[in-house]
């Protein structure tokens, strides 16, 4: 691979893997998430005695709340990981770039 | 901005070139070729295609069913589902033993996906050198024009796509009427253009950085590798020492291995490595360095298969056993997990039952007699209408009455019954398990158990 020159391209670059590394995940274990939800539960009988809650107005719509919220869960989850999981560059100042390949 | 600035964003996860991959024509590109062909042609047309009056395939969240060919399926059903994806996961091992990663090379969607958005790149922008150029040199009418056309393709194709996708769960016949009539819901719009959106982005501009970064399944594949898997290996031990000469010299009479150090193995690779490295993580087993190297080799006149598919049992002279413990393994799991499925969807009850206590009252005396009070759910999961005869069972004396004396379900209906069932207060004392069994005209008996209830006996 050519060498990157341009440290500030560098570190972009790794933000934008970061992203990618943190959200896919989140995207499959929402997936699924979603799924095994709502094969139990019905989101139109979720309010009280299995009428539909008042702020859902058709099923499509609590799907769609149920997958947003089952990816946003996991993708903080994950860039919790991805945080803790990358080096810790104030301890150890060594004055190379953040991240190794390794590590992600 | 700098070239290197330009490509980490163009690139987004790139933290290096963008690879251009030279086009390479071969006996591997060909099979590949065929079965993008093959898959897309599947997605495309599927939701098109109708069985009994109804698009075969349709999953129908809105109705909370599923359609398969005639075969119903409701949530009460995950577990076929989850059976589906167990089956899927030891294929994915299964294969991955046998054959290592085929299925990055010919039949992941990334690829496949990546291999059309290619394909129109290079029809409006030319080869890898064209387009290197192009996109290294200034603004020109010509760049923004085959830029543009570029884009018009990428993103009707992405858009289309998107509605294929909403095509699965809406019926892709009402969907399309609503586009015209320019009546399309909410949910379906923005469904539609989050696929095409993943797709443009996937396929257009990530394309290899999703398999190296993002993708979980070339990060375990190595645990269920072996010596004997197949792989795309460069034969090192006849390639070295590389160097260049002239066309027909016999590599040993310079004293040199046969690679010709041409570098097009590299220059075709999708993943920018150099497969004579070794394996390598990055490498999707896509089979572009052999097409590329079978070509230079036929070129120079010596045996094609300097880069082959091989194992590294037959890469160090050993012969290559196809079949050992952990193929056995997985293949005899798979086949029990296979047969068990089909058996069971064969076998699985077309009605269903669903039965809820009436909440109110526990029981009630009617006269000499104590009723429990029920309501049923009766789902028809088979593909026709059927005529359903309910009873009860497991009780001696009850009779069961319902508002109706037999129940007509259509294809995939869903009915709710009030049934009361009545026992003379002597024959019962306290809970009973009983049995609410309902009969098809066939014969065919689904059976749901729930409590009969009744006053302690004194
Ligand atoms: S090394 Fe060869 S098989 Fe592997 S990704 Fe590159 S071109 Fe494809
Ligand atoms: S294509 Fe074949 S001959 Fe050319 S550099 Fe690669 S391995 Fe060597």
């Amino acid at each position: 691979m050519s060498a990157i020159t341009d440290l500030s391209a560098y570190r972009r670059a790794r933000r934008g893997q970061a992203v990618g590394v943190v959200l896919w995940p989140a995207f499959l274990a929402a997936a699924a998430a979603t799924m095994v939800f709502f094969a139990i539960f019905d989101p139109t009988k979720l309010g009280e005695d299995d009428s539909p809650p008042a702020w859902l107005a058709d099923r499509m719509t609590g799907y769609a709340i149920g997958f947003f919220f089952f990816w946003i869960v996991a993708a903080v989850s994950s860039s919790l990981t991805a945080c803790l999981l990358a080096p810790r560059v104030a301890a150890h100042r060594s004055g190379r770039p953040r991240g190794r390949r390794s590590s992600v | 901005m700098s070239a290197a600035e330009k490509d980490a964003v163009v690139g987004l996860y790139a933290a290096h070139q963008k690879v251009y991959p030279r086009e390479v024509r071969g006996r591997f590109s060909r099979w590949r070729i065929a079965s993008v062909i093959v898959l897309l042609g599947v997605f495309y047309l599927l939701p098109w295609i109708r069985f009994d009056g109804r698009q075969a395939v349709l999953f129908d969240l809105p109705a909370r069913q599923f359609h398969i060919f005639g075969l119903t399926f409701l949530p009460q059903d995950f577990f076929f589902l989850t059976w589906l994806l167990v089956i899927a996961a030891l294929s994915l091992f299964f294969f991955t033993a046998l054959a290592g990663r085929l299925w990055c090379g010919y039949a992941c969607p990334q690829t496949v996906w990546t291999e059309i958005f290619v394909w129109m790149e290079r029809l409006v922008e030319g080869g890898h050198r064209q387009r290197m150029k192009l996109d290294e040199g200034p603004w020109t009418a010509n760049k923004i024009l085959r830029k543009s056309a570029k884009q018009l393709l990428w993103v009707s194709f992405a858009l289309y796509t998107g509605f294929t996708f909403v095509g699965y769960f809406t019926p892709i016949e009402v969907l399309f009427a609503k586009i015209r009539s320019a009546s399309l819901g909410g949910w379906e719009t923005f469904w539609m253009l989050f696929y095409g959106f993943a797709t443009y982005g996937n396929a257009g501009y990530m394309r290899e950085q999703v398999c190296k970064y993002m993708c979980p399944y070339a990060r375990f594949q190595g645990a269920m590798f072996d010596a004997d898997t197949l792989i795309i290996s460069y034969d090192a031990a006849r390639g070295e020492p590389r160097g260049s000469r002239s066309r027909n010299t016999p590599a040993a009479s310079r004293g040199l291995g046969d690679c010709i150090d041409c570098t097009l193995c590299v220059q075709a690779c999708p993943t920018g490595i150099d497969i004579r490295n070794g394996l390598q993580l990055e490498c999707i087993a896509c089979a572009a360095c052999i097409d590329a190297c079978d070509g230079v080799m036929d070129r120079m006149g010596y045996p094609r298969g300097l880069i082959r598919y091989t194992t590294q049992t037959a890469l160090e002279g050993g012969k290559t056993r196809i079949l050992r413990t952990r193929v056995l393994v997985y293949g005899a799991l798979l086949l029990a997990l296979l047969i068990g499925f089909a058996v069971s969807i064969a076998n699985r009850p077309l009605i269903e039952i669903d039965v809820l206590r009436d909440r109110n009252a526990l029981f009630r005396e009617v006269g000499a007699d104590i009723e429990n009070v029920y309501t049923l759910r009766l789902i028809n999961k088979d593909a026709q209408a059927q005529t359903v005869h309910l009873a009860v069972r497991d009780l001696p004396g009850a009779i069961l009455e319902s508002e109706r004396p037999a129940w007509s379900l259509d294809a995939g209906e869903v009915a709710s019954a009030t049934i009361r069932i009545r026992v003379p207060a002597s024959a019962v004392s306290g809970g009973h398990d009983i049995a609410i069994v309902a009969r098809t005209g066939d014969g065919s008996e689904t059976v749901a158990r729930t409590r009969f209830l009744a006053p302690v006996a004194p």
